[in-house]
This record gives structure tokens, sequence and C-alpha cells, in this order.
């Protein structure tokens, strides 16, 4: 009873801050759909969901996300295969390169691509510009280098006896990789592809960048309707149906995840030089690098080039406030703000996330605590399965007024990005925390030392590594969090990608080279993070 | 060496969501001697030997020399646990594994190198100083875990397990060497094992333990020689139990009185001309040091050892003497009820 309650007493304060900040506003955008005028209306919810442009944007929701799943999977298999299993030379920094679009801040990747597809781009001739072909292209870009990171860490560590096994046995490499390999494979394979679908269906800055007037989906439908024909009840009413396809897509990846995974399990294997049976893994690793390395490369070129000469001047102009009134504050400024405000949302969820995952990792003594745990375990994934622009909408509409009224706190972007943020920090901490053997815990304390010194020599060695990096995660994610802040962002004190993208939408050259600069600023700070992060090696960052 | 009872635990129980793991025990140990915690595994004896430490929550009593600990944080209690598997912190190296007890004791520095030094002699690891855990092996392993338990000068040293995961020949060398460290640092211990060959090379006093309970408990000859029940008798080692009338007929041909039944050591009957009882070969299997074989004789069928040079073959007629020291007279067989707890 009496661990119960400690254990009541350390979740409380993680407890009130999702109270607070997450499920009273989720919970004041449900009561904006359902109630009208005092009462229950669901059948107003119902006609939201019967009219034909949200039907569309739900099915075109559901089919670009499953083919960019697909997609991400059949070129990010081969290129787990490659990089983690294959002696090649220059791996590590092909490695880094694809690892950095899961970090780019989405707008900076919607305007790469428009430069390569849009008119004058290279591939300006197929005429792809606001096809839904951009649209997955971008999200195949993104989300790649998620199937890469899970299950080549997977692979990577997968014990190789068994497939020797097979192949002493008779069987052919095809043979072993479809009897042996791919079996032992399969949760990481299963958990890569349910976290990507999650996030091509939760996508938000790549569909409204790159979906122009034709195509949107569920997530921007919802930012559509709350800012621009401020129907609250239809975007609550989406928001919801959001909610429980997310929801169940979590539960389903938490089924996958329950078989072990090899994120923890160290195995040494060597890698083996390319054989010819590895072409096609080969070519197929090559067309995700040029997928990859193109639009970043337009993107920095683009930047440099003014009226067709090169010059530095899209960047010197990141001191002004832009052309034809497009911004109240200079580009430079923006980026000041961005970077205080990833400062304090990494504190914030490093601080909550450390203590989740310490209090979601220890060991259980009755069933009643287990359940407890993992009950916590699963209310604070719940921000991930709540999309950022419905958390955004929820702020907006619950905390601008009393008795909450934190509109003008400067603290209220940050605890939105930290919330966007705080999943991902849990998951790099727990396999690390859980990977503890708590007897070694037990042993320092028969040798005298108490639960605080315990930690010192149990914890904090294997934990500083992973809280490093999880920081950089998050100050990374935070940088570049688009959703959220579109929000919550007051006009006067903007984020770095939010003036990207209201230069975008203003004319005059000098604003899109300013967008263009700005793009290649904000990307290769979170670049530079993320390759910092990489260099911590940390199996469990970008795992869900 | 005083006999005052140092260790003294009461009506300890542990339970696990309402399911019982220990129930109801008690133990003594007098100073400076070694206690074996006899059982199969899951009998409830790890589990135990967790609540003496305080790592388990437990209803009863733990006292040292009359102190009650019931109510003291495990690193307030001054008893080491040496794990089965070590538990060496991995990212110190092998001195400063040792040394850690000491540091948390705030010893000066040339005091600590000194301590940590003869400990590491006295486990036979000099020269392992600077090594990282990772690059030892099994034995080792066990060897610095030892030393780093004995350098926080613990009042009681508690083993759960400590050689059972370490190959047969390395175990027994690694069992004398414990019972040679444990006498040198006279230390007060408590050892938890399901092997009686470890209990009986480390231990001073045994206590069997069954399905969370402590069975039988005294100086380990006694123990050994009188067990309270068949089930103790054939975990301590005995080959058989004989029960009704063929137990009346050995006792009879011992000289021994009458019991309901009896525990038979392998070596008690011996294949000899003069014997009392006829039997005949069924099987014969040559070890090292005798030949091994099992009669049918008119109490049914029973193990003998014969001398190296005798040729036996199945179907030989034979005579079997019997050696009494190696029988054990039981008050009950092995379909009697519960076992009594004493």
């Amino acid at each position: 009873m009496r661990r119960l309650l400690t254990l009541a007493a350390t979740a409380t304060i993680p407890l009130l801050v999702l109270g607070i900040f997450f499920v009273i506003p989720v919970g004041g955008m449900l009561r904006e759909g359902f109630v009208q005028d005092g009462h229950l209306d669901l059948g107003g919810v119902a006609a939201v969901l019967g009219r034909p442009e949200i039907q569309r944007a739900v099915w075109f929701t559901l089919w670009s996300s499953a083919t960019g799943t697909l997609l991400a999977c059949a070129l990010g298999l081969p290129a787990a295969h490659v990089l983690h299993r294959l002696a090649i030379p220059g791996r590590t920094w092909v490695r880094a390169l694809l690892v950095v679009p899961f970090v780019l801040p989405t707008v900076v990747v919607g305007v790469a691509f428009e430069l390569v597809i849009g008119r004058g781009g290279p591939l300006g001739r197929l005429g792809l510009d606001g096809s839904a072909i951009a649209i997955i292209a971008g999200l195949v870009f993104f989300n790649a280098s998620v199937v890469i990171r899970v299950v080549g860490g997977a692979w990577e560590s997968l014990d190789p006896r068994p497939a020797e096994a097979a192949a002493a046995l008779g069987a052919s490499p095809w043979r072993v990789l479809r009897d042996v390999t791919f079996p032992a494979l399969r949760p990481a394979i299963v958990s890569a592809a349910t976290v990507v679908f999650l996030f091509c269906a939760t996508a938000f800055g790549i569909v409204l960048t790159l979906g122009g007037l034709r195509y949107s989906s569920v997530e921007t439908q919802i930012y559509l309707l709350t800012t621009d024909l401020l129907d609250l009840q239809a975007a609550a009413a989406l928001s919801v149906l959001q909610l429980l396809v997310v929801t169940g897509l979590l539960v389903a990846a938490a089924r996958a995840r329950r078989t072990p995974d090899a994120t923890v399990a160290h195995s040494h294997v060597r890698l083996r030089r390319p054989r010819a049976g590895d072409v096609p893994a080969l070519v197929l690793t090559g067309v995700l690098v040029v997928l990859v390395a193109l639009p970043l490369s337009s993107l920095v070129v683009q930047s440099l080039r003014v009226d067709g000469t090169w010059s530095l001047a899209n960047y010197r102009a990141l001191q002004t406030p832009g052309s034809h009134q497009a911004l109240l504050v200079p580009v430079t400024t923006a980026l000041v703000n961005s970077l205080r405000i990833a400062v304090d949302a990494t504190w914030m969820s490093l601080l909550l996330g450390l203590s989740l995952a310490m209090i979601v990792t220890r060991r259980s003594r009755t069933r009643a605590e287990h359940r407890l745990r993992s009950g916590l375990d699963g209310v604070f994934m719940l921000p991930l399965g709540v999309s950022a622009v419905t958390l955004g909408f929820g702020f907006l509409v619950t905390l601008g007024s009393p008795p909450l009224d934190l509109r003008d706190s400067p603290l209220l972007i940050p605890v939105a990005q930290a919330l966007v943020a705080l999943p991902l920090v849990v998951r790099i901490l727990v396999p690390v925390l859980a990977g503890i053997d708590d007897r070694l815990r037990q042993a320092a304390a028969t040798l005298g030392a108490s639960p605080l010194r315990a930690l010192t020599v149990v914890d904090l060695p294997v934990v500083w590594k992973p809280l490093l990096a999880a920081a950089g995660f998050a100050f990374a994610c935070s940088l570049g969090e688009f959703g959220a802040t579109s929000f919550l962002v007051r006009d006067d004190r903007p984020t770095l990608p939010v003036v990207i993208y209201r230069l975008i939408g203003h004319p005059g050259d000098l604003n899109y080279g300013m967008a263009l600069a700005g793009s290649v600023v904000l990307g290769a700070t979170t670049a530079v993070v993320m390759l910092v992060v990489e260099r911590l090696r940390v199996p469990s960052v970008g795992t869900l | 060496m005083t006999t005052e009872v140092a260790l003294a635990v009461r009506g300890l129980s542990v339970s696990y969501d309402g399911k019982s793991a220990v129930a109801d025990a008690d133990l003594d140990l007098v100073e400076g001697r070694v206690l074996a915690v006899l059982g199969p595994s899951g009998c409830g004896k790890s589990t135990l030997l967790r609540a003496v430490a305080g790592l388990e929550t437990a209803s009863g009593t733990v006292a040292w020399h009359g102190t009650d600990l019931t109510r003291t944080p495990t690193h307030k209690r001054g008893f080491a646990l040496m794990f089965q598997d070590g538990q060496l912190f991995p990212q110190l190296t092998v001195a400063r594994n040792v040394g850690y007890p000491l540091r948390l004791r705030r010893t000066s520095r040339a005091e600590a190198d000194a301590r940590v030094a003869d400990l590491l002699d006295l486990v036979g690891l000099s020269g392992f100083a600077d090594r990282l855990p990772a690059t030892l092996s099994g034995g080792e392993r066990q060897r610095v875990a030892l030393a780093r338990a004995l350098a926080a000068s613990p009042r009681l040293l508690l083993l759960d397990e400590p050689l059972s995961a370490l190959d047969a020949g390395l175990r027994q060398r690694l069992a004398d060497d414990l019972r040679r460290i444990l006498v040198e640092a006279g230390t007060t211990a408590v050892m938890v094992t399901h092997d009686h060959e470890e209990a009986f090379t480390v231990a001073d006093d045994l206590a069997v333990m069954r399905a969370g309970r402590i069975v039988q408990a005294g100086p380990i000859g006694d123990v050994w020689q009188t067990p309270v029940d068949a089930e103790t008798a054939l975990f301590l080692g005995y080959a058989r139990v004989l029960e009704g009338d063929p137990a009346a007929r050995l006792l009879a041909a011992a000289g021994l009185a009458a019991a309901p039944a009896v525990a038979v050591r392998r070596s008690a009957l011996a294949v000899a001309a003069d014997g009392p009882i006829g039997a005949e070969v069924v099987t014969v299997r040559t070890t090292p040091g005798q030949v091994r074989v099992v009669c049918a004789t008119e109490l049914g069928e029973v193990d003998a050892v014969a001398p190296l040079d005798l040729r036996l073959a199945p179907g030989d007629g034979v005579r079997l003497s019997v050696e009494r020291t190696r029988l054990a007279p039981l008050a009950a067989g092995s379909r009697s009820g519960p076992p009594p707890l004493n």
C-alpha cells in the first residue's frame, strides 16, 4: 500500500501537467464539437462526416498514408539491410544523410520539394506540382528514415546463427531471408510500419505546402475548418475521428512491440562485403539517397541564387522583415524566438519524460501496481495519438480565456511543443531504464548505498547519454514544430517555421528567397543537432 | 566464539498478490557460523533471503542481536547480499567495484586501496584490479562479487545461489574457496542453494525448505543423519526410502529399532559373501570408485555397491551386508500428511 502511495505521489506532477495542458484542451475541443446550445448534438457530428469534402479528405488521408507507408518500407527495408549489415564505403555518411529528414521541419521539406517539382525545377516538366505523387514522395522522404532506424537497429543486433543454421541445411539466401530473417524482424517491421502510417496520417506541413488547393488530409482540413472557415463543430468532429483511429493504431503498435524487440540486446555482428545478390538492395538504397539528396541540394543551391547569379542576398535579407509587409519582425528575431522556445520545451519534456520513464520502468510488486504503471504509460502516450493541430486548437479554445488565461504566457508554446515531443522522449528513455536490472540497484542497497546513491552508481552511468540524445531530439522536434505552434503563435513573436510558411504565402521574389534561406538555416540547425545526437549512438532514438 | 544467537528470524512470510511464497519462516544463526538454506528451485528460499535483506515486503520480524530491523531499509541493515549473477557495476573496474562500499563509508583513499588489494588477494584475483567486469569469466565475476560483498564488512553476508551459474568443476573448486574465505574472515553468512553437495562444503548449519516452509533446521550433520521425512531424505541425497514391511526387515537386519520407514544411502548395502540379505543382480554400472548395482531382494529393488574387482553380471546371485550408519529411520513414510513445522 505504501508503495502504491509513493507511486501515486511521484506521478502527481506529470499527471497535473498532462491534466491542465492536455486533457482540458482536448476536452474543450471535444465539447466545442459535440455540445451545441448546451446539449449534446450527435446528429450535427454525423452530418459533418457526411459532407463530400470531408469524406474526400478522409479517403485521401487513408490511401495516401497507406501508399506512403508501403513505399517507405519498400525503400527503407533494403536500405536498412545495406546500411546495417553490409560493409560499404561511406556507410556512416549515408546513414547520417538518411536520418536528417526525420527531424527536418515539415515546412522546410515542403519548400524543398516545391523547388524540385515546381516550375523551373529539375523535375518541373513532369507536372507533379500539387499532385498526389508529390505529397506521397514527401511522405516517403520523411518516413523512410523511420523504417531504417527501427528495422536497421533490430537487423544489426539480430543473432546471425539461425540464418547460418538454415544456410547449412541447404536454404538459398532468398529462402533464408523469407524463412528466418523476416520472421525475426517482423515485430520491428510491423512496429515501424504502424508508426510510419501514423506519421503519414497526421502529416500536416507536407500536405499543406505540397497539396495546394487540390488535396487536403484530415489534418489540414481541421486546420482550414478552424482558421479559415471558423467551423469549429466540423473541426472537432474530425479531430475525434482522428483521435480514435490514431489511438487504435497506437494500441496495435504497442502489441507489436510487446514481442521482445532487439533494440536493447546487443550482439555485435561483423558486417559483410556486398555480393551480387545485394545489387537490388543497393539500387533501391541509391534511389532513396537521390530522393533525399535532390530536394535538399536544390534547396541549398536555390537559396544562393538571386537573379541568375550566386549571391548571399537572401541570407542578408534575413535581418529584415521581408517585402510587402510580409512579417512584423526580422527573420533573425524569429530564429532567436525559436531557439528560446526550443530550450524551454526541451527541459520541460525532459523533466516530464524522465520522471515518467522512471515511474513506468520500476518493477511492480503486485498486479495492482503493475496495472497502475502500464496505465500511466498508456496515458502519457496519448499526446502521440492526438495530432499537433488538435492540440494547438484545444489550447486555443480552452487556455485563451479565464480561468486559464495563458494566451500571453511565454511558456504556452513551449508547453505545447514539450507535449508533442514527450512521447518521443519517453520512448528513448524507457528501453534504457527498463534494460537496467533492478537487482543491480538492490546490490548497491545491500552494500549500504541509499536509494539516491544507488541512482548515481547504477542509473546515471547508463542513462546520461540517452538523456542527452533525448534532449537533442526534443530540441530538434521543437525547432521544427509547426502544427501546434501555428495556432498559438502571435504575429509579433513568431517562430522560424511559421515565418517561413508566411513568407511562401506572400508575393515577391525577395520573400521567396528569404523563405529558402530561412529553410536552409532551420534545416541546418536541426540537422547539426541530430548529427550530434546520432554520434551518441543510442539505439532507441527515433523508435516508438 | 560466542554462542549467542545473532540473526533471529521469526514468523517471516512473503506473498505476491495473495500467493504465499514464504510462510511463517523461523531461523536462528549464531555469530560466525554459516547457514545453508537448501531447497528445490521455486521453494521460496531466495525470497526468504531477499526478505532478510529487506528487499521484499514481508510480515514477521528480522532481528540482529535482539535489535528489530524489520523497519530498517536495506542500505542501513548492514547485510550484504551477493547475487546469483554477481550484479557487478559494468562501468566500474574490478577494483572500483570492490572499493564501492568503502567509498560509501568515506574510507580514506590509502586505506581503501589496501583493503581492496587484500580482498582481491583473498579471492585469488590479484592483478585483476583494472579489468572491467565484461572481460571476466563467470567464476572471476563471482569472486569479484564476493570480494565486493566482503568489502562492506557486513554483519551478515547473504549469498543467493552464489555458485549455481557456474559449471560443475568450477563450482566444486569455488565452493571449497568460499568455505575457506568465509572461515578466514570469520563471516556470519546465510547461503541459499539447491545443491546439497555445495551446502555440505560451505555450511555449518542447514535449513531445508520446501514449498515456502522450512521443514527442518539444525547443525548440518544432525539434519543429514536424521532427515525429518522421506522427501527431505531424498532431497539430501539418500537413494531410496523403504516403507512398511521392507523397512522393518532392513532395520532388523541392521540391528536397529523398528520404524515406519527408512531412508537408504546408495552405499548402505554392499555386496559381501557373508551378508544377511540374499539378492539377484538386475543391473550393473561401473563408476570410477566402485561398481553400482541394482538388486532384486525380498525387500524389493534396492541399490548396492561392490568393489571394482568383483565381476558381476545381471542374473548373478549375491549376498548384501548392511552399514547401519548409512540408514536413517524415519518417523513416517512418504504418504504421511503435510510435513511438520519445527
